[in-house]
């Protein structure tokens, strides 16, 4: 039996958030349903971050934050949830999203929220 | 920070989001998203890289890529048949008809139920034939047979099939062994 994944959102901006699902809804929806796909497997135990086989919407970026894709909707935004997973913890800390464009500075915020934990 | 960790997505979305509607939107997203679930356990279960699997198929690795990242309602059929042949493993449809009366549902079930273990039957004397298996399998077969034709089933059958009824010497049920069944098949 394994221990359940929980997800911690206190490193994440709502702000950013929010002004992100406003205005891509469908990629917001779409990167969150594939972050459950991720969640499935780590509750049944898979070390996803030791795997050559994991799905390629859950890519690592850096330091032990993945990106997570959405789906190949029409006209979408290509779009990346980053997530931080912690083994020790069995958390998920969701760090921040945003699009392709803006990579950079999201995956730059997301290696400072995560300095201290795990 | 308790109030900071959610173990719903729907809802750690819907928080992130700052509105409620976000969380039935990811919910019903989820919700059709089974069987893409179910086909990515599978390959990821039996240690297949996407690659891997594309190159059984015979297609672009992306297909397989953006199956995986879909929903259920993006997948085709055909799709699907070929993922789990490349995997090896098979699929069993079943179909139920809710318009009809209880009574026909409870008989389509029970006679589902007959046809699986008829199956594992099957494989557990494949796996030298494990008899006490065989046999508890055959008593609980009996078993609900019995007691649905006797609540359900047509009177004239239970009346002219050849039923041979003792008790168990194991339990207080009849032991019901019939030479045929309504749909045809051969006894277990």
């Amino acid at each position: 039996m394994h221990d359940i994944w929980v997800l911690d959102v206190s490193l994440a901006s709502k702000p950013t958030f929010s002004r992100f699902q406003k205005n891509h809804n469908k990629e917001y929806v779409s990167c969150f349903n594939n972050l459950e796909k991720i969640k499935k497997l780590l509750n049944q135990g898979k070390k996803l971050a030791e795997l050559e086989y994991h799905p390629s919407f859950f890519r690592h970026e850096t330091n032990g934050i993945f990106r997570i894709g959405q789906n190949g909707l029409t006209g979408a935004k290509e779009s990346r949830l980053y997530v931080y997973p912690c083994f020790r913890e069995n958390v998920i800390y969701i760090l921040g999203i945003g699009t392709k464009e803006t990579q950079q500075s999201d995956l730059a915020r997301a290696k400072k929220a995560i300095k201290g934990i795990c | 920070m308790d109030d900071l960790r959610f173990t719903s997505i729907g809802d750690a979305a819907a928080y992130l989001a700052g509105d409620e509607k976000v969380k039935q939107q990811v919910d019903e997203e989820i919700c059709c998203s089974q069987l893409v679930n179910t086909l990515l356990q599978l390959r990821i279960e039996k240690g297949i890289s996407q690659k891997e699997l594309a190159k059984r198929i015979g297609c672009d690795p992306s297909k397989i890529s953006r199956l995986e990242a879909g929903n259920d309602l993006q997948l085709r059929m055909g799709d699907v048949m070929q993922y789990l042949s490349a995997l090896n493993v098979k699929m069993n449809m079943v179909v139920e008809d809710t318009s009809l009366p209880v009574a026909e549902q409870i008989k389509q079930h029970v006679f589902l139920i007959h046809e699986k273990l008829e199956q594992l039957v099957k494989l557990a004397k494949q796996v030298d034939g494990d008899e006490v298996i065989i046999n508890k399998i055959h008593v609980f077969c009996s078993e609900v047979l019995f007691n649905f034709l006797s609540r359900f089933g047509d009177k004239r059958f239970m009346e002219n099939d050849s039923v041979i009824k003792h008790a168990s010497p194991k339990t207080d049920y009849p032991l019901l062994r019939r030479r045929g069944d309504p749909c045809g098949r051969p006894p277990l």
